[in-house]
């Protein structure tokens, strides 16, 4: 099994190469061009955040101007927003991984090779999860090599590493949502609506600070997983890990139950 | 070799495919016509575990196609009508894709390729229809076994290569092989087939044994009288019979043709089959 599961994911990497460092390459840059403004960020920080509402700001994750003059805490607002951006990719990738498949019937191929339904769906779920891997491992390095060059004594490597550890969860979280909804059903658009999710979390995350509801807060990964709380990790934090780690690996295997069993859209 | 035993696949309320049986013997090439949306496709399908039945059972050598579907398609080898690969992959690349899967070699790769007349360092974006269809056919070519589903293999192929296939398939056969191929050609279904289904609406309205008796021995006869009716008769063996009979009576028209798959199919569509 696992050699066909190796076989089928290197097929669609190499399948979806281009696309993937496209990504890559563009959070890389996006990342850099946002990481390497720190310095001035400092001055220019208080001037935008005393123009600013509240409410925008802490939408865009700032909550004070503090953040502006720590390397750490302004890698940690931007990763958040970064989070946002890479969960879109994981959730739209692996979505149309499945969708697309069998919108365009190469599914026909694929299932005609001598593989199993679950195969197929392993090498989905590894493909996607790679994908994800990529981009996120692109935007750390940029981080990282920006804060090596410009970060000076705010910067803390180790308070680096564990944001993009902690933090970097998401964007798997909403891959494994698109898996599942790919998995349950190929009628819809399946990007679509993982990102619809995207969207729907975070705003949640948003609106629970907002209004202090802490039910909000708390089934929102972006709110649950900010570098705050990465840096901070309380018991609530660890429950609400492992929560949401039952819960990615369960609807996963829910969604590969259901793609083994289901009629292929074609 | 395959056994349908009462298949039905319905989508909502509509029955795809309605309690059809059908029994194909190793070594034989099993047409399968019907018009398009009779239910060719969605039976396929099924055999390839694409689409789960609604009841009944296809089994491929005594291997159920939803409990052992991978066994199955380990000596089955399959080719879809629609021919949708990964446009961005060069042809070769395509290929040795499916070589992973396959006991075959990058020299018989390159040989059907030449036999094919396909540009290997293509893009699959780049190429025709018809030379999307060759990728497919070499494809399921380099795959092989013991079974071949052929979803309308030579629908886009020019008349060469359409004789270049089945001389192929031919050899095929004479190896033992089985294969199960739908076509809207009717002319290289009687040619090649040794037995042909005919579904509409989703159920099997004729099944012909084109090796036991030869079709080409019958004939159609139609004619019109000047009354105004029209007749169809299927004449097997002596005809002297029927024409003096008909010499009786005062004709509009009349056609006398040798019987074929076609005249079956369009038989069938026409009323026969009611």
């Amino acid at each position: 099994m696992a050699t066909n599961v190796i076989k089928l994911t290197k097929f669609q990497l190499n399948n979806r190469k281009s696309y993937i460092l496209g990504w890559a390459i563009g959070v890389f840059a996006m990342m850099f061009l946002y990481m390497i403004l720190f310095e001035s960020m400092k001055d220019l920080g208080q001037a935008k955040f005393d123009a600013m509402p509240k409410e925008i700001l802490e939408f865009m994750g700032v909550e004070s101007m503090a953040v502006m003059t720590n390397w750490i805490s302004y890698y940690g607002m931007i990763f958040s927003l970064f989070t946002l951006v890479v969960s879109f990719f994981g959730a739209t990738f692996a979505g149309s991984l499945l969708y697309n498949e069998e919108k365009t019937k190469s599914i026909e191929f694929l299932n005609a090779l001598p593989v199993s339904r679950l195969e197929i769906f392993f090498s989905k779920i590894l493909t996607s999860f790679v994908a994800v891997v990529i981009v996120s491992l692109a935007m750390d390095s940029s981080a990282l090599i920006c804060g090596l060059l410009n970060g000076g004594p705010t910067f803390v490597a180790t308070d680096a590493l564990t944001i993009m550890k902690i933090t970097g969860f998401v964007p798997f979280f909403f891959t494994a949502i698109a898996l599942f909804v790919g998995g349950l059903t190929a009628r819809v658009a399946t990007g679509l609506v993982a990102s619809g999710a995207v969207i729907t979390f975070y705003m949640l995350g948003y609106l629970g600070s907002l209004l202090e509801n802490d039910i909000m807060t708390n089934v929102s990964p972006f709110k649950v997983f900010e570098a705050a709380n990465a840096l901070n990790l309380s018991g609530d934090v660890f429950m609400l890990f492992g929560v949401f780690l039952v819960t990615m690996f369960t609807i996963v295997f829910l969604g590969g139950f259901v793609y083994n069993k289901r009629d292929f859209n074609i | 070799m395959i056994e349908i035993n009462n298949l039905t696949k319905k989508f909502g309320d509509f029955k795809a495919v309605d309690n059809i049986s059908l029994d194909i013997k190793k070594g034989r090439i099993y047409g399968f016509v019907g018009k398009n949306g009779a239910g060719k496709s969605t039976t396929m399908r099924v055999m390839m575990n694409m689409l789960m039945p609604s009841s009944g059972s296809v089994r491929i050598n005594n291997l159920d196609a939803v409990e052992d579907s991978k066994r199955i398609k380990e000596f089955t080898s399959y080719m879809p009508s629609d021919i949708t690969y990964y446009d961005n992959l060069k042809v070769s690349k395509f290929f040795e894709f499916n070589l992973e899967f396959s006991a075959r070699t990058k020299d018989d790769m390159a040989d059907l390729a030449k036999y094919f007349e396909l540009d290997l360092n293509k893009k699959i974006a780049e190429l025709s229809l018809g030379n999307k269809k060759k990728v497919s056919i070499i494809a399921m070519l380099l795959k092989g076994g013991d079974v071949l589903i052929l979803d309308e293999p030579t629908s886009g192929l020019d008349p060469l290569m359409q004789k270049k296939f089945f001389d192929l398939i031919l050899r095929e056969k004479e190896a033992g092989v089985t294969v199960f191929l739908s076509s809207h050609n009717l002319l290289e279904i009687e040619r090649y087939c040794d037995e042909v289904a005919i579904i509409k609406d989703g159920k099997i309205v004729e099944i012909v044994d084109l090796d036991k008796v030869s079709i080409k021995h019958q004939q159609v006869v139609e004619y019109k009288i000047k009354d105004g009716r029209e007749v169809r008769r299927d004449v097997v063996g002596d005809i002297n019979e029927l024409v003096l009979e008909l010499s009786l009576l005062d004709l509009e028209y009349l056609e006398i043709k040798n019987k074929s798959v076609e005249s079956e199919f369009i038989g069938f569509y026409e009323g026969k089959g009611e």
